[in-house]
């Protein structure tokens, strides 16, 4: 059962993803980038991190995605142009994008479960907890992160004042 | 938890929120002195890491929070590295206001929450601080160099360096988790001990590259130098020049960090990769700069160049070549910063940085043409300057190790330079300018050329302090 859930909610979410990449409309890629962050929080309750599941949902698929939706309304975006692609541009990325997917499935292929990893219990708890002992030094530099990011966001959107 | 480990960099953190709230309370005409006030602060912050209560209670002590931070020498001399110059760079910044949209005081808290990141990164022992530092500082400055937003090309450099900033945070935070999923631990220290005991697996290694990936961004060496010159052209000046000798600074002690502690185990195969890195960054940064017209343009490259050179310092790999490697980045901080300074200084005057306005500045303005050829020179590497010294050190590094198809590259490398660097000197002065009014220097500018004017040839000429500390450091590193 857990192993079909596994298959199910990753092909879903890569699906999803790629849906969100190839649509042409902006508000169709949004919705299907709900759907995917939806599945991975399918991912994450597999996992037993019931909390990340739940922030996942609350926070990106809720929150992030409706500001996303916003803009894009606000912006009244038309269906994008067709792209016109440079030829000697896409043969590059392609070459690089192909020799690091078969790098990478190789790669993955060979995957052993960690040696020395702990069993993570996933619950607010267990998380609050490392948070506040072991991680404490990138939580607390984090803070600082998100304030440059306020910062950044005031300066940048603010109207010309003379 | 020691929190006292972290003295420095709340000192710093707490002077960028402090210079960020004053300027609610100063009239719009002053802000712009908020500069000073963040030199002073971190010029104090610098003469309190020299008090033994910071050196002795906690700075030789070594790691602390779990083994994810790490206070040894080296990690000082960064410190003071970027306490140096975000301070100078305030002061030019403070000198650039007039060209500032807006609030330059979120521009100088900006600079300084920078700062604080850089100053973290020099302590990083774990993957995962490494990672949050170092967003930390590119978060800072995606915001700076979209900070003339009015203007496209300031927005577009803004824009690239976001998208390509971005795509290198996605490539080392995926290597993060591969590393994290084979060995358990995101601690250098784990990493080096699992290297020890098993053979580098598939995942791992993949792991890894993806991380240096994300560090070669950060460092601007060949392949991942492709934002480079849009990026430092469009930038306002100040920004220009701390991307230049802040963010790689960063850069170089996190990678010295990952290569020296993490990856120590697999020395041998790194040494080819950064060699051939560096190899590449040379020729690369050093050809592409020929034809360039545009002055900011063409340090873009050369930083490409000198982020060959300096990498050329690290794969020779011993304690030599690391001091070599912080050093040169000492010498290239004031180099660097003494020829922005010049830049911003003609920011007002010249419609742009097109080395065809730069003609016969030599009569316009004796000092800027001087100071400029006093950094052109140190770049090329030409003695008595700090450029020279800093070269001198990096080729004996990787002549020890024998290295000799990496000293002929670098060697063409410092020929060819000469030729660009010497076009925009011979433009000052063998060239009639077009016009002859003379170009106004504020006295605070004008301050800021002489120190770094004088740090460029004092250290060239007294380099054995600076050489000293730079191999205590490094010989900490490499136990």
């Amino acid at each position: 059962m857990h192993d079909q859930l596994f298959w199910f909610f990753s092909i879903a979410m890569l699906l999803s993803g790629v849906l969100v990449v190839l649509g042409r409309n902006p508000v169709t890629s949004a919705m299907f980038l709900v759907l995917s962050l939806f599945f991975m929080a399918g991912l994450f309750v597999l996992l037993e991190a019931y909390f990340l599941a739940i922030i996942q949902i609350l926070v990106y698929a809720g929150a992030v995605i409706v500001l996303f939706l916003f803009v894009i309304m606000l912006l009244d975006l038309k269906t994008e142009n067709v792209r016109q692609f440079k030829r000697f541009g896409a043969a590059g990325a392609l070459v690089v994008a192909g020799a690091l997917a078969w790098k990478l499935t190789s790669v993955a292929a060979s995957i052993l479960p960690a040696a020395g990893a702990k069993p993570v219990v996933g619950t607010t708890e267990a998380m609050g907890k490392l948070l506040f002992t072991q991680y404490l030094l990138p939580f607390e530099v984090t803070s600082v992160l998100l304030l440059v990011a306020m910062v950044g966001v005031v300066v940048l959107s603010r109207k010309e004042t003379k | 938890m020691n929190f006292s480990l972290l003295k420095l960099e709340m000192a710093t953190c707490g002077l960028a929120m402090l210079v960020l709230m004053l300027e609610v309370f100063v009239q719009r005409r002053d802000r712009r002195f908020l500069g000073y006030v963040g030199a002073a602060g971190l010029l104090a912050i610098l003469a309190w890491s020299y008090c033994p209560s910071v050196t002795a209670g906690g700075f030789t002590v070594g790691s602390g929070f779990g083994g994810m931070w790490v206070n040894d020498l080296m990690a000082l001399y960064f410190k003071r590295l970027f306490l140096v110059g975000t301070a100078l760079v305030l002061v030019m910044s403070v000198g650039f206001a007039r060209q500032l949209e807006g609030g330059v005081g979120e521009f100088f808290a900006l600079l300084m929450f920078a700062c604080t990141g850089m100053m973290l990164t020099a302590s990083v022992n774990d993957f995962l601080m490494l990672f949050v530092a170092l967003e930390t500082v590119t978060m800072s400055f995606y915001i700076l160099v979209a900070w003339l937003r009015r203007q496209q090309q300031s927005l577009e450099a803004g824009v690239k360096y976001l998208i390509l900033g971005a795509l290198a945070s996605a490539f080392l935070v995926y290597g993060i988790t591969f590393i994290y999923g084979t060995t358990g631990t995101t601690g250098f220290a784990g990493v080096a001990a699992f290297l020890k005991a098993n053979a580098a697996s598939a995942p791992l290694k993949i792991g890894l590259l993806l991380v240096l990936a994300g560090l070669g961004f950060k460092i601007a060496t060949v392949p991942f130098q492709a934002w480079v010159p849009d990026v430092y052209q469009g930038a306002p000046t100040p920004v220009t020049a701390f991307l230049a000798v802040g963010s790689k600074a960063a850069g170089f002690v996190l990678l010295l960090r990952v290569l020296f502690d993490a990856l120590l185990p697999l020395k041998p195969t790194w040494v080819l990769l950064i060699g051939a890195l560096a190899g590449l960054s040379v020729l690369y940064g050093n050809l592409a700069a020929m034809p360039q017209r545009n002055v900011k343009r063409l340090l873009g490259y050369s930083s490409i160049s000198h982020a060959g050179f300096l990498l050329l310092g690290v794969a020779a790999a011993d304690s030599f070549g690391v001091s070599a490697v912080l050093f040169y980045l000492f010498a290239y901080l004031f180099t660097n910063l003494c020829a922005f300074t010049v830049i911003s200084c003609l920011a007002g005057t010249l419609a742009d940085d097109e080395r065809e306005n730069y003609a016969g500045l030599a009569q316009r303005s004796p000092l800027l043409a001087a100071a400029m050829t006093v950094a052109l020179a140190s770049l090329a590497g030409v003695p008595p300057m700090a450029g020279f010294f800093a070269k001198f050190l990096i080729f004996a590094a990787i002549i020890g190790q024998a290295k000799w198809c990496l000293v002929i590259i670098g060697a063409i490398g410092v020929v060819v330079s000469l030729y660009y660097y010497l076009g925009v000197v011979k433009a000052m002065y063998w060239q009639e300018p077009r016009e002859t009014a003379a170009i106004p220097v504020s006295w605070p500018m004008k301050a800021l050329l002489w120190v770094t004017m004088l740090a460029v040839v004092g250290i060239g000429v007294f380099q054995g302090a600076l050489a000293q500390r730079a191999l205590e450091a490094a010989k900490e590193l490499i136990k």
